[in-house]
This record gives C-alpha cells, sequence and structure tokens, in this order.
C-alpha cells in the first residue's frame, strides 16, 4: 500500500499540488484549504487502489512513475473540461490562483491517465495516440458525464463506497477492453461509433435519463454499468 | 478566551465522568475543571498530561480545538530524533578522520535553525493530517473502526487503554452521525504511524532508489553535503 501512495504521489504530483495550497497560509479560509486537501487525499486513495489492482508489486519505482507521468501529460492534452469542471474551476479561481484551481480540478479526471498508461503497454502504442482513442471513446458513451456524477457521490455506508468502487473499476475494464480492440485493429472511435448504432443510442439515452433522475445509487450505477458492458 | 495554554507540571482538566483520584494529581484538586467546561476555543499543551484523555475527548464534543499532549509536543522529540540521526549521519566522517569531534559539534550548532525548520514542517503537516482526518471523521468512522480492530487482531492496539470506543460506541457514533474526535485520532494516528513504520521496514520497499532523495531531504544539506561520496550517496 506504501508503494501505491508513492506511485500515485509521484505520477500525480500530489505533493508537489500540497505544497500549492500551503503556500495560502493566511491568504484564503482555512476550510477552502482544508477541503483542497480533502481532494488529494482522496485522489490517493483513487490511485493508490487503482495501482494495487493493476501494477506489478515490485515494480521500479523512479521508471514506474516516470511512465505514468508521460501518459497523465498526454491525457490532459487531449482532455475536454465538461462544463462542470468549468463552473468548478471558476468558483474556486475566486479565492485561489486559477492554475491551481485548474489542476485540482482536473487531477480527479486524470486518474483515467493511468487505464491510458496501462493500455500503451498493453498495446505497444505511444501514449498520445491511446489518450486520444481513450478519451474519444470516453465521451461517446458518456462515461466522463458519469464518472465526474459518481465523483461527487459518496455514500455514507463503507460496503456500498466499495461496491461503487469496484463498478467504477468496471466500467474503466470496458472502456480500456474497447479501446485496446479499436488499437489493435487501427479503427477509429468514429467507425465504432457508427458500428454500434442503436445499441450505443440506449446506451447513451438511459445515462442521460440517469443523470436526470436526480441523486445516484448504486443500484442507478449497476445498470448503467451493465448496459456499457453489452457495447461490442 | 481564545487560547489556554499548559506550560508546567499538573492536571488541570478531566473528564466529568472521572473522580479527582482519576486525574492522579492531588496538588491540584481544588483548580481543576471537566472537560465540558472549557470555554476556551483552543487549549495548547505545552507540557504533559496538563489534562486527562478522557478530558480532552470530552472537550472537544463540548467544542473547544484540542489536540494531545503528545502531538503539541512533539516538535522537542522530533527535534532529539534529528539530532540523533544528524549524529549517526556524521559519524561516518568523524570515523574516516574528514572530521574532528570538535568540528562536528560546531557543524551540529550550526543546523540548529535549519533542523528548527524542519521539525516545524513535520508538526505542520501532522496536525494538517489530523485536520483533514477530523473533517472527513463522520464519513470515514467505518474505516477508522476497521483500523482499530485489526491492530487489535494483531495485538497491537487495547482500545480500552487508549480511552479509544468500543464497537459498540462507534455504533451509537455513527447513528449520530459523529466520527472521533480530534484527541481520538491523534492516538489512532501514533498507532497507525507506529504500524506503518515496522510494516515499510520489514519490507524491501526502503531500498528502492526512488526514496534516496527523501533521505537526503530529511538532513539539513550542509550537514551531508561535504562528506558525499558520490552524488548518488550521503555521507
Amino acid at each position: 500500500v506504501a508503494r501505491a501512495f508513492v506511485l500515485s504521489d509521484g505520477a500525480f504530483g500530489l505533493s508537489a499540488l500540497k505544497t500549492r495550497i500551503d503556500a495560502l497560509d493566511g491568504k484564503v479560509d482555512a476550510g477552502l484549504q482544508i477541503e483542497l486537501y480533502g481532494g488529494i487525499a482522496d485522489q490517493f486513495r483513487l490511485a493508490a487502489r487503482w495501482f494495487l489492482s493493476n501494477e506489478l508489486q515490485d515494480a521500479p519505482l523512479a521508471e514506474t512513475v516516470l511512465r505514468y507521468r508521460a501518459s497523465l501529460e498526454a491525457l490532459r492534452e487531449s482532455y475536454t473540461l465538461t462544463p462542470g469542471d468549468a463552473t468548478t474551476i471558476a468558483a474556486l479561481s475566486k479565492h485561489v490562483p486559477e492554475d491551481l484551481a485548474r489542476d485540482w480540478t482536473l487531477m480527479r479526471h486524470l486518474t483515467q491517465a493511468l487505464d491510458v498508461a496501462l493500455l500503451a503497454r498493453q498495446t505497444g502504442k505511444a501514449p498520445g495516440a491511446v489518450a486520444v482513442t481513450y478519451a474519444a471513446l470516453g465521451s461517446a458513451i458518456g462515461l466522463d458525464r458519469l464518472r465526474s456524477l459518481a465523483g461527487k457521490f459518496s455514500p455514507p455506508e463503507h460496503w456500498d463506497r466499495l461496491a461503487l468502487q469496484r463498478l467504477m473499476d468496471g466500467l474503466s475494464q470496458s472502456q480500456r477492453g474497447i479501446a485496446a480492440r479499436l488499437l489493435n485493429d487501427g479503427a477509429s472511435v468514429e467507425d465504432w461509433t457508427k458500428a454500434q448504432g442503436a445499441q450505443l443510442e440506449r446506451t447513451r439515452s438511459f445515462l442521460q435519463a440517469l443523470e436526470a433522475s436526480g441523486d445516484l445509487s448504486v443500484a442507478k450505477l449497476m445498470l448503467a454499468s451493465s448496459q456499457i458492458q453489452n457495447l461490442g | 478566551v481564545d487560547l489556554l495554554w499548559f506550560g508546567g507540571i499538573g492536571t488541570y482538566i478531566k473528564a466529568s465522568s472521572q473522580s479527582q483520584m482519576d486525574a492522579g494529581d492531588r496538588a491540584n484538586d481544588a483548580l481543576r475543571i471537566n472537560g465540558n467546561e472549557v470555554r476556551a476555543k483552543v487549549v495548547g499543551e505545552g507540557a504533559n498530561l496538563g489534562v486527562t484523555q478522557l478530558g480532552r475527548i470530552e472537550a472537544a464534543r463540548t467544542g473547544a480545538r484540542i489536540d494531545t499532549d503528545a502531538v503539541d509536543n512533539s516538535a522537542g522529540v522530533d527535534t532529539s530524533d534529528h539530532e540523533v540521526n544528524l549524529k549517526i549521519l556524521l559519524g561516518g566522517p568523524v570515523m574516516r578522520g574528514e572530521l574532528s569531534l570538535e568540528e562536528r559539534n560546531t557543524l551540529l550548532a550550526s543546523l540548529t535553525d535549519d533542523v528548527a525548520r524542519h521539525v516545524l514542517a513535520d508538526n505542520y503537516n501532522q496536525t494538517l493530517a489530523l485536520s483533514v482526518a477530523q473533517t472527513r471523521g463522520t464519513q470515514d468512522l467505518d474505516a477508522h473502526g476497521r483500523l482499530m480492530r485489526d491492530l487489535e487482531a494483531r495485538g497491537k492496539l487495547d482500545r480500552a487503554v487508549e480511552f479509544l470506543p468500543g464497537d459498540a460506541q462507534l455504533k451509537t457514533l455513527a447513528n449520530e452521525g459523529k466520527g472521533l474526535t480530534r484527541p481520538e485520532l491523534c492516538v489512532l494516528l501514533a498507532y497507525a504511524k507506529l504500524d506503518l513504520d515496522a510494516e515499510v521496514l520489514a519490507s524491501p520497499l526502503p531500498d528502492d532508489p526512488f526514496f534516496a532523495s527523501l533521505l537526503a531531504g530529511y538532513f539539513p544539506q550542509a550537514a551531508w553535503r561535504p562528506f558525499r561520496k558520490n552524488p548518488n550517496a550521503i555521507a
């Protein structure tokens, strides 16, 4: 677990981000600082869990950190801000420097860079190309919005939180599976979208309906997950 | 009152559930108050044992901002820790004749401000960790419960001895939407650190070259730069 935390810190530069929040001492409300630190704590848990499930336990730290950092940078370039991200950044920027607001907000979304790095290694493709396909797929299916919603949802029960994490892991696995196939076949996300036709439409409208139905629940996410698993 | 600060010997706050005898300081029986009577916004324990642990928990539940003496006093222990480790580090150059004992002592004295900065940074981060843990205390209550049960199962913690809540009390806290208080988190943090320290030391993790910079970063640069044999090794 300690190794996974070190990898998370290195890949996402979490200690450096923390130092930037430290620099706000006496300039912003301490409650806001604690909230920002809490986001970093969440990111540590999220990324460490990912590393524990997906990375070799004896992987050399420096080399592994560099590999993930490259994918993170690639994904940062191809990631499109959601309207929700933009609102958060704008609200935070009233109190903290804009670049900090942006990096803090993007941090959670960039967790997907971990999937991109893994895919790049599995398919032997450059992280940049993998990031483009992975991100396009996430946006075509509507997974980015679902992730964004799930990120704001924290069930009070530990077991529900665990189930939620498993579901989100499952969604990432599906996204990785489809992306790997497209990358290996040299196919585009656009072609894939056309080929999916009605099935993809059903999934998208299901996710939209779920989004409009108010608060998330583990049950709703389980249904969303099974819809996505049906995509080929 | 903004700050109630303890700087000397004596136990001045206990819990209402405790007798004066429980406080174990007869000389101050006439002065002592209960945790729920503390009207100060912040309690700082510059001295040890100014407050009983149950008194701290009661004061925290009543709204006072209070850690433990071990946390408030940690700079002293941390400074000693740095001193011992600096002496071990400089033992190499002294043994090799690169540094006389007198020169070592002068060097150690010159590092005082640097060590103070390192120690204050540790203090800052430890209380920050507590603030983050406290803010998420309700949400993380079940995780804290599982940590305590795990430590107990491995014979590393006795909740009764440390005045940490048992399973029934944890259920009540959960039903009331409460988490552990800051003084309780202080104790749990200490146990978590001890356990993590033992586990990490027993693993191959510290041998990863990645940590060379972390090790060097622990010491003031002036303590190792002049004596390093190669750029990757310290002293």
